[in-house]
């Protein structure tokens, strides 16, 4: 019998992984849906829910697992605050002036580096951003093995999907996918547009805090690191199915156990070309992306 | 601060904007892959240089050469993909070259830079080393690059492309092929941005792969989308290229404790700049929403 404990470590370390990608990836994706804004300010904003977590933590100055817990929610808050911010200052206006898409690509990435530069200023340095420096304790699983912080980030990570999955239930996500599908008419059947796309935001910008306090506590995050994960989460969104919540989810555990794979079969240096390269592939050959069902031409957009 | 040395960045710059511009402007391509162009042909120049002791007019046309390769598979996916999603796959282009030149050490040396012995000289001129001589040869291929874009913006080549990103469509209604316009426009930009490239790495000897990131090709969008609000107009453009390169400069005059302070407050004038001229002028090009070719 072959050694499967390579493997069943690879697919611990994906299951990880993959949840904390699971959490940017929705975030985007309902963003991206509602404001159709290809949200590149969401990395800064992931950025500056872990740089605000360790602010936090430094300014209650509480050891233990609670003083993280209270940094990691008002990480959260500060991620919310801002997004809703970007949303009201840059994102509406562009709504409101029929911009096209490229020019609120274009904000967005401009909005990115106003956030992500003001944030090394205020930190004064471009040093990674860590959370704990507490030794880790491993528990074992099966043949692999998996320390407590994966442990955590796995539980609270599957917590957050399934609150989402009722959620998605939910007449609140109804709305947005209306305001999503046509904010004109959404609009004319009493559903207030502005509330909608802040209500989304806010949820896209909590989660991607959530899953950089996550990170953060396991490993440093280098601040400038933030479009990588917006591109991924960009990745996962596009290759499930723009519309598709479900599928967001699925291919970002998918994108985890590729990324894993390659980190220990290949060096390292190949994981972030491949991921581009499964970019450039389905844009190429699934335009409408791997999950979906066929949606009429005139449906496309 | 060296006037000579000034003027020989912003003469790069204004030919990287002048030849990007074709694809970004003038077709309605919002790419971001330019960084990507701008090292692939320093690298390809630069190698040539350094390990086989080419002289750098002779490894220009290779690196023109390379870069209109480059051109044209970005010209495949501009028209496979339309609108944002050609935006996306422009990135993924820039982040593949860019990790190709920062991993590929038994090439490009990565991370360490490359550094380019090779001294040019042109007859009896010894130009490596002075400033005054590189700004000359820059301004030698400036002014080609001025006419070339002057007799290029009357020619119907131009005109068709033109046509294709105001309306799609039409310009097939009246015969015309925009897969093949669209591949042509690119592989021209991507030609042209080898030029400079190869200027610039001669001129410094030294190569270093973050010039190379997509920080690179946001600025230099930035100094086309500052153009973009006089109507494309070619003064605009070298007006945008002037202003950023001037910035850095400026900014070094303000009083801030560190350098990386000025550094970031730099990067942040820049996004500021990038959000205003998108807020300014949004439709600075007509993108076609519809690829028609693609159905």
């Amino acid at each position: 019998m072959p050694d499967l404990g390579p493997m069943i470590q690879i697919l611990l370390n994906s299951i990880a992984g993959g949840t904390l990608i699971a959490l940017v990836a929705v975030g985007f994706n309902l963003v991206f849906n509602t404001t159709k804004v290809f949200h590149m300010a969401h990395g800064a904003l992931y950025i500056l829910g872990a740089s605000a977590c360790q602010f936090f933590l430094g300014v209650f100055g509480m050891g233990g697992n609670f003083g993280l817990l209270l940094a990691g929610l008002c990480g959260i808050f500060t991620a919310v605050l801002t997004g809703c911010l970007v949303e009201r200052l840059a994102y509406f206006p562009l709504y409101k002036s029929h911009a096209r898409e490229t020019i609120a690509l274009i904000t967005s990435l401009g909005v990115y580096f106003f956030i992500v530069h003001s944030i090394a200023i205020l930190r004064n340095g471009d040093t990674p951003i860590a959370l704990t420096d507490r030794e880790v304790s491993i528990l074992p699983i099966g043949a692999g093995r998996l320390t407590d912080i994966q442990a955590v980030q796995i539980g609270i990570g599957l917590l957050t999907l399934g609150a989402l999955f009722f959620f998605s239930r939910s007449r609140f996500y109804l709305k947005i996918r209306a305001v999503s599908d046509n904010p004109v008419v959404a609009q004319k059947f009493g559903i207030p547009l502005t509330q909608y796309r802040l209500l989304a935001i806010a949820i896209g910008s909590a989660l991607a805090a959530e899953s950089a306090a996550l990170r953060a506590a396991e490993v440093g995050i280098d601040p400038h690191s933030g479009l990588q994960v917006t591109l991924i989460a960009s990745v996962a969104v596009i290759v499930g199915g723009t519309r598709s919540l479900a599928g967001t989810v699925v291919v970002s555990f998918l994108l985890a156990l590729i990324q894993n794979t390659t980190d220990s079969f290949q060096s390292a240096i190949w994981k972030e070309i491949l991921t581009y390269l499964l970019l450039l592939a389905t844009l190429l050959f699934f335009r409408e992306g791997l999950l979906t069902s066929k949606t009429r031409i005139e449906e496309q957009s | 601060m060296n006037w000579w040395n000034f003027l020989f960045t912003c003469e790069i710059y204004i030919m990287l904007v002048l030849a990007s511009n074709l694809a970004f402007g003038q077709a309605g391509q919002a790419s971001f892959a330019q960084g990507a162009f701008f090292g692939a042909g320093a690298y390809t120049a630069a190698l040539l240089m350094h390990n086989y002791d080419w002289h750098l007019f002779a490894a220009m046309p290779v690196a023109m050469v390379e870069n209109a390769f480059l051109g044209w598979v970005l010209g495949v996916l501009a028209v496979r993909t339309r609108g944002l999603y050609f935006t996306l796959a422009s990135i993924a282009v820039q982040s593949v070259i860019a990790g190709i030149i920062y991993n590929a050490d038994w090439l490009t040396k990565g991370s360490y830079g490359l550094a380019i012995e090779h001294p040019l000289r042109i007859g009896l001129w010894q130009v490596q080393g002075s400033s005054v001589a590189y700004s000359l040869i820059g301004a030698f291929f400036l002014l080609m690059f001025w006419f070339f874009n002057r007799w290029l913006r009357h020619t119907p080549f131009l005109r068709t492309v033109n046509c294709m990103r105001e309306d799609e469509l039409g310009s097939v209604s009246i015969g015309k092929n925009p897969a093949y316009f669209k591949i042509w426009v690119n592989v021209l930009t991507g030609a042209l941005m080898a030029v400079p490239a190869a200027l610039y790495a001669s001129e410094r000897g030294f190569l270093s792969p973050e010039a190379f990131s997509l920080e690179q090709s946001i600025l230099i969008v930035s100094m086309m989308l500052l153009g973009s609000i006089g109507g494309n107009k070619t003064g605009w453009l070298i007006g945008g290229a002037v202003f950023f390169v001037a910035l850095p400069e400026l900014v070094r005059w303000l009083p801030f404790g560190s350098d990386i302070t000025g550094a970031n407050f730099q990067m942040i004038l820049y996004s500021l700049c990038l959000i205003f001229a998108a807020r300014i002028h949004p439709d600075f090009f007509s993108l076609s929403q519809k690829n028609f070719t693609n159905r």
